[in-house]
């Protein structure tokens, strides 16, 4: 076949031109860090890396979901440790009140602490965080316990102390939030689950034992106070135990996901990154090409017959 | 003794005279794009012939000579039909692989896509709003985001039908383009036969009519032959543009609709027959066929534009179906004078000629929220019943409508049976192999043409260095005969005057 002049200058621009792009190519690795700089480099490999793309960017929403719901949970926790520890200063004081050697003032003295501490579980009822009642089920802008004429104690407007289907929705109404793929939790608590319902009421029981201590009841009337009261202390640590459970699945959940996270993080990087060691030896080794290819060329293009002949 | 041996000599210098310019000629266009390297062929001239100026009667005549009878060019016409038939297929396969790595660069997934970050964010932000439906801000977050979604679609789609607008452009340019390559060959082609009447090779304008047959094989497929006479004629998929001098210019109508966005003003490439009726050219290859694939394309196998946009515009569709849905089905929070209230589109529906809402109207281009979502945060119904502000319940945190909107970014089954962003995906990964595809394709056309190219070369280009013993093989060729003149000047010299002198 002829060689023709052309022909070698062609191949040669042709070659050093593919020298070139192999080296642009490594030094735009090296740059950016990336193996992959658009789809069609690796459309299979950019399957893999985009789907962990979509589940970082919901775990990162996830995460903070159980974060904000193991702080509503905690609001909560809070609130059943300060009923737990009424409902334990009542006891003590219902106890000392039943007795016979309670004197009058004394026994004013106890009233007027049951007072208070009634008035407390009304307003811990009434938790507010960030301008939003904790324990209202739905009703997060307006108080949901509140006082009739009579003095009884309203949930939602309906009586607490009076079962009725009503009463028992709104018993049912909590909130939930999406931790997880298909997965809710409930993060709030309920008022009645918190005060307890109906005769359980520790409003009730406490408010109706001041008004037994004021209106001059005997000590076995205070008496018969002593097992309610203790009955709802235990149902207070009966709901803290179990909003307990909920903050370790919680905790549980926020683990998996930072473990997740690593996962995902993990396989997007294998597919998108480059191995800097790598990258560099293909730069070293295209350069090296590049060089050799100019020097070789040089002493291709340039003599010819010319020179040669006198 | 005659001068038939001057004679002899005579030819030798002139033909060594042609020779050396020749070379001449080769090497001074050695880097002229499309020069064919051109030969004498020379023919040695006959002792007894009717060309030949002496009749020589006596036996062991010789030849009169060398002649040159033509100047020929050395080219493969095989080489130049394959070479053509690749150039077309190249060019078709540059102009995809040109558009569709634009195209992979909007859809880029691997870098910070616009359109991926703004499903994340509107997601985002609808489980921010399950924890907190009474907040402004965050209502607000989730009306923005969903509308920077809507802006972002719009965005891509009119980037897409700008591009497809471009395509239909370019087939106008490319089609005038054509025309006008069809006019210059056809005065070449009068121009070459009139010069090869007078029995010479017409060699330069050869070439530069071949240097207009291989841009126009860019361009679209084109067949050509040249028949007995000389005449050239080049047709297009069957139907002829250029007969000897004649051309026939190919028409760019413009009344076609584009593919999926129903753009007017689509040109298609026609040719006026014989009856003055305009008849569809259907060719397939080269750039022009390039360019129609991309604006017409509507297939996962045959991707263009139109597919893209078709995939955008089931995404709009499904978005607004399955959030309408939702948020209608749930309570608005009330705020004013507004109360709780259902029925509120999230998106915004256009109305069919009757005035019914009729989701086929939606588009990419067009989808925005509905005026209700747009101007009043509060009617993103995040509630399952109705909320009010004076009853004993507010009802305010009732988010479960807000959980059912919120299900809908994750959920896996939202559009075609897969979520909304796993849709985004497999667009981009199919555009991604689409376009792969086509480079893959081009790498391989330009191997071959880079082949075939140097084939041509090997045959058609001048060597510098074969010129140059030419040159010389000429040069000493000259100077013979410059010789072989003086010898028999001398000869006949001796003859003329130094005979017959005996006795003078």
């Amino acid at each position: 076949m002829r060689i023709t002049t052309n022909m070698i200058s062609n191949s040669y621009l042709t070659n050093l031109n593919t020298n070139l792009s192999a080296l642009n190519l490594y030094q735009t690795q090296l740059s950016t860090g990336k193996r992959i700089t658009k789809l069609s480099d690796d459309p299979v490999g950019v399957l893999g890396s985009m789907d962990a793309r979509v589940k970082l960017a919901r775990l990162t929403q996830y995460q903070k979901n159980v974060d904000s719901a193991k702080d509503a949970l905690k609001s909560a926790e809070t609130a059943l440790n300060e009923l737990n520890s009424s409902l334990q200063t009542a006891y003590e004081r219902a106890l000392q009140a039943s007795t016979d050697t309670v004197s009058d003032s004394d026994r004013a003295a106890i009233a007027e602490e049951i007072k208070q501490l009634r008035d407390n579980v009304l307003s811990v009822g009434n938790t507010k965080v960030s301008n939003r009642y904790l324990f209202g089920g739905y009703n997060s802008t307006s108080a949901p316990f509140t006082l009739n004429a009579d003095g009884d104690l309203l949930y939602n407007g309906l009586d607490v102390s009076v079962d009725s289907p009503a009463l028992q929705a709104e018993a049912e109404q909590s909130t939930s939030v999406e931790l997880g793929y298909d997965m809710t939790m409930q993060v709030s608590v309920n008022g009645l689950e918190l005060l307890g319902s109906g005769s359980g009421n520790i409003y009730n029981l406490l408010n109706n034992l001041y008004h037994t201590l004021t209106e001059g009841g005997s000590a076995s009337d205070i008496e018969a106070y002593v097992t309610p009261l203790q009955t709802a202390q235990s149902d207070v640590l009966a709901n803290l135990s179990e909003i307990g459970g909920r903050s370790n699945r919680l905790d549980l959940l926020s683990n998996r996901y930072a473990e997740d996270e690593l996962n995902y993080t993990q396989v997007k990087s294998d597919v998108e990154d480059v191995d800097q060691a790598e990258a560099i030896m293909n730069y070293k080794m295209s350069e090296t090409v590049y060089l050799f290819a100019l020097k070789v060329g040089s002493s291709i293009i340039q003599p010819s017959l010319v020179d040669y002949l006198k | 003794m005659s001068f038939y041996g001057l004679e002899i000599a005579k030819s030798a210098l002139s033909l060594s005279q042609k020779g050396m310019n020749l070379a001449g000629q080769n090497i001074a266009n050695a880097a002229t794009e499309g020069y064919t390297r051109q030969r004498l062929n020379i023919v040695s001239i006959e002792p007894v012939s009717l060309s030949g100026r002496y009749l020589a009667l006596s036996v062991g005549a010789v030849g009169g000579g060398a002649t040159a009878t033509s100047v020929d060019q050395i080219r493969s016409a095989y080489i130049d039909s394959a070479l053509r038939k690749e150039y077309s297929s190249q060019g078709q396969w540059d102009t995809r692989a040109t558009e569709m790595k634009y195209l992979e660069s909007l859809f880029d997934e691997t870098s910070t896509s616009l359109l991926s970050k703004s499903f994340t964010n509107f997601f985002d932000s609808l489980q921010e709003l399950t924890e907190d439906t009474v907040s402004k801000e965050i209502r607000t977050n989730v009306q923005q985001d969903a509308l920077t979604l809507t802006q972002t679609l719009n965005s891509y789609y009119s980037q897409l039908s700008d591009l497809q607008s471009q395509m239909n452009e370019s087939i106008k340019t490319t089609v005038d383009r054509i025309n006008e390559i069809s006019k210059s060959i056809a005065d070449y082609n009068k121009s070459i036969y009139t010069y090869e009447m007078t029995g010479e090779n017409a060699n330069d304008l050869r070439d530069k009519r071949n240097l207009l047959l291989d841009e126009l094989s860019k361009l679209v497929d084109t067949q050509y032959s040249e028949d007995s006479d000389g005449k050239l004629s080049v047709s297009v998929a069957g139907n002829t543009i250029v007969n000897h001098g004649n051309y026939t210019e190919l028409t760019a109508v413009a009344d076609q609709t584009g593919v999926v966005s129903g753009t007017t003003g689509f040109y298609r490439v026609c040719i006026e027959d014989a009856d003055g009726n305009l008849t569809n050219v259907a060719y397939t290859d080269g750039s022009l066929a390039g360019y129609k694939q991309l604006r017409d394309g509507n297939t996962a196998d045959d991707m263009g534009i139109p597919y893209l946009m078709d995939k955008l515009n089931t995404l709009a569709r499904g978005l607004a179906q399955q959030f309408n849905a939702v948020n209608k089905a749930g309570y608005t929070m009330p705020h004013d004078a507004e109360a709780s209230v259902q029925n509120i589109n999230f998106f915004k529906v256009p109305l069919d000629g009757d005035g019914d809402e009729d989701y086929s109207l939606i588009t990419a281009g067009n989808l925005t929220l509905s005026d209700e979502v747009k101007n009043d945060p509060y009617k993103i119904a995040a509630s399952s019943d109705p909320v009010n502000l004076s009853a004993d319940n507010t009802n305010t945190g009732n988010n479960e409508n807000a959980l059912k909107l919120a299900a809908l970014g994750t959920s896996a089954s939202a559009i075609e049976g897969t979520g909304f962003e796993a849709y985004l995906k497999n667009i981009a990964v199919g555009l991604g192999i689409s376009s792969a595809h086509c480079s893959n394709m081009l790498a391989g056309e330009d191997s071959l043409v880079s082949n075939l190219e140097n084939r041509k070369e090997a045959v058609s280009g001048v060597s510098t260095d074969e010129e140059i013993i030419e040159l010389m093989k000429y040069q000493h060729m000259y100077n013979a005969a410059s010789r072989i003149i003086n010898a028999i000047d001398s000869a006949l010299d001796k003859l003329i005057n130094e005979t017959g002198m005996v006795g003078r």
